[in-house]
Order: C-alpha cells, then structure tokens, then sequence
C-alpha cells in the first residue's frame, strides 16, 4: 500500500474521536450559522407552527382554543404535534424569533450525524469495528456537508426530526438485536412511533419498516414475548393516530396531495391502471439522475436553483458503494434498502413527484453509499493514487465551496420571493408607524396575514382588496400598505421597501391617506 | 429462444416508446449546451451575487466554470432514469443500467459493448454541444436506436440464465412499458419541445 494512504487510514483509525468531533462541529456550524438570515424569511408553514407554538407555551391552546390539542388545525389541513411542541420548548428558551422556530429541524440535523456514525459502528460485528468507524467517519463527513441535509435542517421543516427518530429507531433495534435487551426494542418502537407523530409520509414509512422489522426479527430467532409486547406496545401508541387517520380531517393532507385524482381515464380499470403506472412513474423519479443532481424537484424553497440534492463528485462513490455494499453485512444492506426503497412510497402516492422534502431520508442513505464508496476507494489498489485523492479533494473543495458561496451568500437574495418575501420587514415598518396612525389597512394581495400574526399580534389590521379607496368621511390619518403595482412614485407614497436584488424590485409600498 | 422472443418483445416496447417523440422538433434547453446559455448564465449569477466584491464574483462565476458544469450537468440529463423511461421505456431504461452496471463491474469486457458506449456517448455529444442542422426526427432516432442496441446487450447477457424471477420482472417492466405508452402517453413532453 502507498506510504501516504497507510498514514491517512491510520490516522482515520487512530485519530477517530478527535475526527469525530471535528466533523460534528463543522456539521452543526454549518447548520446553526446565520440561522435566522438564511433562510432569508419565514414561509407559510413556519409561520403557522410559529404562531401554534407561541399560543400552546403561553396559553396551553393553538391559535383555534383547542387545549393541547394532538393534532393542530392549519392552513387547510391539520398538523402533527411533535414539531410544535418542541418549537415550544425552544421558544421558550429563546423567545418568540426565528431562530426558535427552525433550532429543533438544526439541531435534529447535528444530532443525526452522531446517529449516522453509530449506526454504521453498531451493524458492523464485533471483529470488524473499525471498518464500521471509518465508513461510519465517512458517511458522517458526507452528510454534515450534504446540500440536502443541510438545506433542510436549517429551516422550520418537520422533516428534519422524523428522519432523526427514525435513525434512533434503526439504531436501537440494532443493539436490541446485538444485546438481546428488550429495553432497547422498546426505546426502539417509541422513535418509530414518534416519526409518525413528527411528519405526514412517516404514517407510511414507519409502520412498513415496523413490519419489516418484525419479519427480520422472527428471522433472527428473537424472543417471540418481546416482539408480541411490541406489537401491542406499537398499536396502542399509534390509536390515536389511526383514529385521526381515518377521518375526514385526517385525510385532509392525502386527499390535497393524491397523484391520482387528477387521472383523466374513461372507466375505473383504466383509472387502476393508469394509477399504477403513474405510481411506478413516480417512484422511479426519485432515483433520476436530473433529480439528484440537476433540479432537485425545482421548488426554490426546497433547494438552490441550479443546483442538485448530491455533489457531483459523489456520483461515482455512489455506484462504488452501490457494488460494495452487496459484498458487506445484512443488516447494512436492509438499512440502505429499506432507507432508499422505502422512503420514496409515500412520495409517490402524491404530487409534486419527485419531491425533495419527503425524501429527505434519501439523503442519508446516499451519505451511507458514498461513505462505502469512498472506503472502498481508500482501500483498492490503483496506480497514481495519491494523485487521485489529491485530485477529489479539489473537486470536493471546489464544490462545497461554491455551494456554500450560492446557499450563504446568493440564496438569499434569489429565494426571498419563495420564502414568503420580506414580510418581516414589512411588519417592523408597520410597528413604527402605527405610533403615528390609528388605522392600518393592508391590501390582502400582499400576503403577508400569517406573518403579521407572528410578528405583530397586538396591532390591529384590517384587510382590504385592491379595489378599496379611503372614504371622504374618514378623517383620521391611515397607513396603507399594499403591493407593489406598477407606480413606482405615485402620490402619499411614503417609502417602498425593497427585495434585495440588485434590480431592487420593489416588494411593498407604504402610503399616508 | 425463449431469451430471444423476450428480447424481440422488448424491443417492440422500445420502438412503441420512441414512436410518440416524432412529434417533437427539438429537445428541451436542459439538453443542449451553447455559449449564449452559458453568457446569460453568468450575467444572471454576477447580478445576484450583491453582496461580493465584483472581482471575487468575477472568479466565481465566470464561462469557463459554468461551461463545464453545464457539460457534466447535460449529459447527466441523457442518462436520467425518467428521460430514458420515456424514450425507450421502463425495460428499455433498465436495460441501459444493466449495461453500464456490467462495464462498471468489469463484467463485460467484448470491446463492442465499449464500442457502442462511446457511439451512444458520441450521438448525444453532438445532439448536446452542436445541434446539427439535419432534421431532428433523424438525430432523435439515431440516439434512440443506439440506445435499444445499447439497453439489449445488458438484457441480453442478464437473460443467459432465465429464472422464474428474471421472467417475473421482464413481464412485469414489459406491462408496465405498454400502459406507460397507452395511458400517460404525454409524459414524453417533459423532455421535448412539441411541433
């Protein structure tokens, strides 16, 4: 073997722990810097869990009196607690902002690179550890920089805690196989559950892998008294949840979201067909390489625009890890297949597809392959290899680079619009002035109602369309606040206030009637 | 000869699947590569970038590097999973994995397979970088039956031995290819400009 390969495994090996921490500080950094300015807004469903978890911790109700409800009526359709409820918690650490509303998805998002290292240590058995610890460094350093992970851990994205809870889940029903310990199992079973009450596609998910589980634990000879006291332990906690699932509110979500409704087919075995195939279609487009490593699923808010939910430089790591995995443990090859097969099912059964927020879980099992990968590379005996690792560092160097220059620095400004505009400013701007006028009318083209919610509760606004014009009776001064039209200097104008691009598109006006 | 008739079947479904691009004139801006995309590029990147100092940004965003990550990024796009299901259907598309998968795996050593892995490679670099002036519907076909030639060699190879399985899937990716064709037969849109 190359000298200088033998140092770096051996370094890798011996030098575990402090890379370990190195990686989870850079991975938590990238994931907690400018937190509240990037992304550069609060959008729609922040904002409702802003407002849900401000009521809850101050009055125990959501915005709608339900006391400590289980489910929180939303904008259309209703929402799973547990991101509230946390979003609680970090309110009431660090007030009513932004940064309190995205630090649960942020800090689920560190924690997850502690549980990817674990869990990679825990399905490798005992003689082989440390080939577990270094694919296991690798996938963590992969998915601490992933655009995918990272892009989602840093806003108020529900996403963020289920695919944490669901790796907890893996990673303790591996040492529940490993310590034939039923306290494992059951800690094992409340994360699963818990996906379930975290984000929408986990009701699908979680109870698939449960099944899945299961049958794998049968296989293994486990005590058939814990998996019969976990079976009863799982369907008790999800009751409720079922409960909801079938009502007319619970299938609120699905029935927005189905692929399949809007299928234009002449009878119902062409409409089953048809639906089948289109399931199919779907399926297979989280797996297209345009997905992956192009547009995303081309929502703004979901990535950068230009570029993909993977690095280039780990497409071909992933085929590597693709053909290594193969010849590796079973539990590593369920972990992936259950992570990449599964993950996409419920995505599929809904339009958009492709969609990048309800594969999340994607980006982790692509951290797994490329972590495989690059081991296996580290490991294979080529010519120039030195050359060749100095070669993908640049790559990965260059890459990452340019992408946290697009994520920190333009992002910002080319998806304000995406993240609801700059709705804040607007709000601040009213707060000043309403010192100066008793009333305060707001086009409702503006779209900015929820924010203002959030942002200033206490001042009253009333609404009004485009067509509304002050009448000659009212005699107190009014601030008007409406969207951008067209005139950029027309009459009582007081000040616009701006989108940050160089253009400077003006987003609101402010007028003195 | 049961691999043989499996083969034929496959490859009527992969002719079905081309059939509906003759409606086309051109692929759509994501296949191609040209200057004035890539200098448009780079004036939308330079105005955005506010927040830098204009020779930092001048380093970051300029054509040499939008140039090649466009190139990478195309010819991404020609490989896609969902573009290849659409020209030459799902049997068609898995056939063209199998095939980079044997030559990814050093499996298939024939230089032909090689041979047609650059004429493949060769059809699309010109369709991407140069547009030829001869009309589309050849340069489409010529793509597509590379393509058939190329996704049949891994079929062909992985139907040596036909398992209970293998039979399963094939039916299964052949079905499924039919009711792609006959039910969602606008899909091929996504990737195509229409006449």
């Amino acid at each position: 073997m190359n000298p200088t390969l033998k140092r770096l495994l051996l370094l890798l090996r011996k030098k575990t722990t402090l890379l370990f921490l190195l990686i989870l500080f850079i991975g938590t950094l990238l994931r907690f810097i400018s937190l509240t300015e990037v992304p550069p807004s609060l959008y729609i469903d922040e904002v409702a869990i802003g407002i849900d978890s401000y009521d809850v911790l101050h009055t125990g109700k959501d915005q709608f009196g339900q006391q400590l409800p289980l489910f929180f009526k939303s904008l259309g359709d209703y929402k799973l607690p547990l991101y509230i409820y946390l979003a609680s918690g970090s309110m009431f650490l660090f007030g009513k902002d932004e940064f309190a509303i995205r630090f649960p998805s942020a800090l689920a998002g560190s924690i997850t690179l502690v549980v990817v290292y674990f869990l990679l240590y825990e399905v490798f058995p005992d003689k082989r550890k440390k080939e577990g610890m270094l694919i296991g460094l690798l996938s963590m350093s992969t998915l601490a920089i992933s655009p995918w992970h990272l892009h989602f851990s840093r806003g108020g994205f529900e996403v963020t805690v289920a695919v944490l809870l669901y790796l907890v889940g893996f990673l303790f029903a591996f040492k529940a196989i490993r310590a034939k310990q039923s306290v494992f199992l059951v800690v094992s079973i409340f994360s699963f559950v818990a996906t379930m009450y975290t984000y929408q596609s986990y009701r699908i998910i979680a109870p698939l892998t449960l099944l899945i589980g299961s049958l794998f634990l049968l296989k293994q000879k486990y005590n058939k008294k814990y998996l019969l006291i976990g079976s009863l332990m799982t369907l008790l906690l999800c009751l409720p949840l079922l409960l909801f699932s079938f009502s007319a509110e619970g299938q609120a979500r699905f029935t927005q979201t189905s692929a399949f409704t809007r299928l234009y087919t002449s009878n119902s075995f062409e409409h089953m067909a048809a639906s089948i195939t289109l399931f199919v279609e779907n399926y297979i487009s989280f797996f297209s390489l345009s997905f992956l490593f192009r547009y995303g699923d081309q929502n703004n808010r979901h990535q950068i625009q230009g570029f993909g939910l993977l690095f280039l430089w780990q497409l071909p790591f992933i085929i590597l890890g693709i053909k290594r995995l193969l010849r590796l443990e079973n539990k590593l090859k369920v972990l992936v297949l259950i992570i990449l097969g599964l993950g996409p099912l419920p995505a599929a059964l809904a339009l958009p597809s492709p969609h990048t927020l309800r594969f999340l879980l994607g980006s982790v099992g692509y951290s797994i392959l490329t972590g495989i990968g690059l081991y296996t590379f580290l490991l294979t005996k080529i010519r120039y290899k030195k050359y060749l690792i100095f070669a993908l560092l640049i790559c990965i160097c260059i890459e990452f680079i340019y992408y946290l220059h697009f994520y920190y620095q333009m992002y910002k400004n080319t998806a304000i619009l995406d993240w609801g505009g700059p709705c804040k400013t607007v709000a601040e701007k009213i707060k000043i002035e309403q010192k100066r006028f008793p009333l305060t009318i707001i086009d409702k083209n503006l779209d900015c109602a929820n924010a203002f919610i959030f942002y200033i509760p206490d001042i009253p606004l009333q609404y009004v369309d485009v067509t509304w014009y002050k009448s000659q009776n009212e005699k107190q001064p009014i601030l008007y606040v409406r969207p951008f039209y067209g005139n950029k200097n027309p009459d009582n104008l007081m000040y616009n206030i701006y989108l940050p691009n160089r253009q400077r598109d003006i987003f609101a006006q402010f007028y003195k009637l | 000869m049961r691999k043989y008739i499996l083969l034929l079947f496959i490859w009527i479904t992969e002719v079905l699947s081309l059939i509906p691009w003759k409606g086309c004139w051109l692929f759509t801006e994501d296949f191609y590569v040209s200057l004035a995309k890539v200098q448009s590029e780079v004036i939308y990147r330079l105005n955005t970038a506010t927040d830098l100092p204009f020779v930092l940004a001048r380093i970051l965003h300029n054509k040499v590097f939008v140039f090649i990550w466009d190139i990478l990024q195309s010819l991404l796009t020609y490989w896609d999973l969902r573009f290849l299901l659409e020209l030459i259907g799902l049997a068609g598309a898995f056939g063209i994995y199998l095939t980079l998968w044997y030559i990814v795996t050093k499996k298939e050593k024939r230089i032909v397979v090689y041979l047609f892995l650059v004429i493949v490679l060769l059809f699309e670099g010109i369709e991407m970088l140069l547009q030829p002036k001869f009309d589309y519907h050849y340069r489409i076909a010529a793509i597509g039956i590379a393509l058939h030639i190329f996704s049949l060699i891994g079929l062909s190879r992985w139907l040596n031995r036909i398992t209970n399985v293998k039979l399963l899937i094939i039916t299964l990716l052949i079905i499924l290819t039919m009711l792609n064709v006959y039910l969602l037969p606008l899909s091929y849109q996504l990737y195509c400009l229409k006449i």
